[in-house]
């Protein structure tokens, strides 16, 4: 056990944090919009230009081939520079690792990295969502193409999007986890419709994407006929990784914005000790992700116990902004700090986002404890 | 960064687990607790008992203790490791440690909150006690039983106080870091040792016609269970390492950190094993008492989660002003 930085980890960290203090963008991501399309495109190039996107991708993709700890490091430097999230590829990508052949990992790795190619997961429909597997969009087979007709939800950054790693139904006789199967669906075919939800916050990160007879090469199909479930779920233990999807820098940067608060001012003595707790549930989620991404270390997913690191990064999120909420006061419930109360709204996104808490409980109870399967 | 253990620590965590085993007691534990000799030679014979002391005998590091309390604290033996191995190191930094003295109770004040003399923590055939007054390390003797809450802990009164030596400011903090890690490692212990036996018996048990384990309300609870263990574990593993590895007062940081979450945490888990248990959970031969009780005794000494987040919190944004 060592939570010292080898020396190549030292050296690397330390190239980060100069290059963050010269290109970090100062200013917030803006709620929605082009301007957010705008901000994320910029700060995506410039971090993939530079070299610090999929450091512990695979070299032949264009990753940096590191250990999986290496993305640790980058969420505390990102997350203490108060910098943007690093754009979360990673669980896409990773399910094109696993699951794609060697020329489709060549033709859509690279671009998912450099974010010239935008991509969004086409898994939640309205009707299946802790019950993914119900997916009903259908993709069927005509002579050397799929015709793709159905409905996608919650689809973060689709209304940019260039390309979707779809969740289809292509044998509806099978049973419900047999018949899916996942497809590159191209976001400016006709036939693809995307309309923004305004969320409770006011951003429209997430959309609804209407799929109408879309044409789909079988070449796009990614991985065996019928794997679409196992290729499901092996993305979204990925996407529940608190540093493989960039929240851990999220709450460094809004934990240390809190105690720069708090010095600032005379908090009394409730006040200081739920930013302890803060303090402590941001250092204990910390510290388990570096055990987790240590457990990495030959390549193998992060698997059930994933749901583990998932339920406490919520947990260590709604307490951060709990605390945020309470020790801003009247501003955070007035338009001069507008950011705290839709943040906080924002927060209540991590129970259900990526699996929701009671679905994560429930891997958890049979897969890690081995609890009888239930209902 | 590397956060695995070693081949030869999980060789040392599976040793003392099976020691742990071999000395768990019936439930409930015959009061009081006494010395089980056979445990304690195990534990000789293994060269745990002298695991930190310097030179060829000893030479392990705090995160290798902390695995060994883990184990004992899971089986809930009633070995006195933990109050021996904290009184050691006193006396190892003041030049007076002897081997043959062990093992020994460790002291704490009156509140059980802070470092002190008052009362003797681990008595069980303790020859001696050792403790901390402001930097003086004082020894004495172990008086009356104070009457533990933890069945598998002696606690008793100090009479014949000396004092042997004095601490530097640094090895003060080190020890306290020490001892806050090693009582985190033993709530680590306590509540991963509840839960499996909780787990196991939900497992078993038909209600309806079916294990009460596949009822979703008991597995959601169950597995919050298991995020506040595995959460616990990784902050202990880092606390322990923080003794030998940091400055002296980020070490003590590392521990109240530690020791804020397993604190709470173990209560939790404790509490919600009884409710998994329902009433058998409730009656004196079920030992979901037994770990609830060393998770409160070891939750009060040296501060509970609201005292380690007092200490973070003046850490962390200067003293309350």
């Amino acid at each position: 056990v060592n939570y010292r930085d080898a020396p190549q980890e030292a050296a690397f960290r330390h190239q980060l944090r100069a290059w963050l203090a010269a290109n970090a963008p100062a200013d917030p991501v803006p709620r929605g919009g082009p301007e957010r399309a705008a901000l994320w495109r910029d700060w995506h190039e410039a971090l993939y230009r530079d070299g610090w996107m999929g450091l512990s991708w695979p070299t032949a993709y264009g990753g940096r081939g590191l250990p999986a700890v290496y993305e640790a490091i980058l969420n505390d430097e990102v997350g203490a520079a108060g910098a943007p999230p690093v754009p979360h590829v990673g669980f896409l990508g990773r399910a094109m690792l696993r699951f794609g052949s060697e020329a489709q990992r060549r033709e859509h790795l690279p671009g998912l990295l450099s974010g010239e190619v935008v991509w969004c997961q086409g898994f939640s429909e309205p009707d299946a969502g802790s019950d993914l597997a119900s997916v009903r969009t259908r993709a069927r087979l005509e002579g050397d193409r799929f015709v793709v007709d159905g409905q996608k939800v919650w689809t973060s950054d689709a209304a940019w999007a260039d390309r979707c790693l779809l969740l289809a139904r292509t044998d509806p006789d099978a049973p419900k986890h047999e018949g899916l199967s996942a497809l590159v669906v191209d976001m400016h075919a006709s036939g693809v419709v995307v309309r923004p939800i305004v969320q409770a916050n006011g951003d429209t990160e997430f959309n609804e994407v209407f799929f109408d007879q879309v044409p789909v090469p079988v070449s796009n199909l990614i991985g065996e006929r019928g794997e679409g479930w196992a290729l499901a779920m092996a993305t979204v233990s990925y996407e529940r990784g608190p540093a493989d999807v960039g929240f851990s820098s999220r709450y460094t940067r809004l934990l240390r914005e809190l105690e720069d608060e708090g010095r600032a001012a005379s908090l009394d003595e409730p006040s200081r000790l739920a930013l302890a707790e803060a303090f402590v549930a941001t250092e204990v989620l910390r510290l388990h992700v570096l055990r987790s991404l240590s457990r990495r270390d030959d390549g193998s997913d992060p698997g059930a116990e994933g749901s583990i690191d998932k339920l406490l990064a919520t947990h260590t999120e709604q307490l951060l902004h709990h605390v945020a909420m309470d020790q801003r006061g009247a501003s955070a419930l007035t338009r001069s700090r507008p950011d705290v109360l839709e943040d906080y709204l924002y927060s209540r996104a991590a129970s259900i986002a990526g699996g929701t808490s009671q679905i994560q409980r429930t891997i958890v109870a049979e897969r890690v404890l081995g609890l009888p399967r239930g209902r | 960064v590397d956060v695995r253990l070693s081949d030869e620590q999980i060789q040392l965590a599976d040793l003392a687990r099976r020691i742990g085993a071999a000395s768990a007691p019936a439930s409930p534990p015959p009061q009081p607790p006494g010395l089980d000799g056979a445990g304690w030679a195990a534990l000789e014979d293994a060269g745990l008992t002298t695991l930190l002391a310097p030179g060829p005998a000893g030479g392990g590091t705090a995160l290798d203790a902390a695995l060994v309390v883990e184990q004992l604290a899971r089986a809930l033996a009633p070995l006195p490791y933990l109050g021996t191995v904290l009184a050691d190191r006193l006396l190892t930094a003041v030049g007076s440690a002897r081997a043959d003295d062990l093992p020994m109770a460790v002291g704490f004040d009156g509140s059980l909150s802070a470092p002190g003399t008052e009362v003797a923590w681990d008595a069980t055939g303790a020859r001696g006690v050792v403790g901390l007054e402001r930097r003086g390390v004082i020894t004495g003797a172990v008086g009356e039983t104070l009457g533990s809450a933890d069945l598998t802990r002696e606690v008793s009164a100090v009479v014949n106080r000396r004092q042997v030596g004095e601490l530097g400011d640094d090895d003060r903090s080190r020890w306290l870091a020490l001892a806050l890690a090693l009582l985190s490692a033993d709530l680590l212990g306590v509540m991963e040792g509840a839960l499996e036996t909780a787990v196991g018996h939900a497992r078993e048990r038909k209600q309806f016609g079916r294990p009460v384990g596949s009822f979703q309300a008991v597995q959601h609870l169950c597995a919050d269970q298991l995020v506040r263990v595995e959460a616990a574990r990784s902050v202990v593993w880092h606390a322990a390492w923080a003794v030998d590895e940091l400055d002296p007062s980020d070490a003590v940081l590392a521990g109240r950190v530690a020791k804020a979450w397993t604190a709470r945490a173990a209560i939790d888990v404790c509490e919600a094993a009884i409710q998994v248990w329902g009433g058998l959970g409730l009656t004196w031969e079920c030992a979901a008492h037994v770990y609830l009780r060393r998770a409160h005794l070891d939750r009060r000494t040296l501060g509970d989660e609201r005292s380690q987040l007092a200490s973070i919190a003046d850490a962390r944004l200067g003293a309350h002003r």
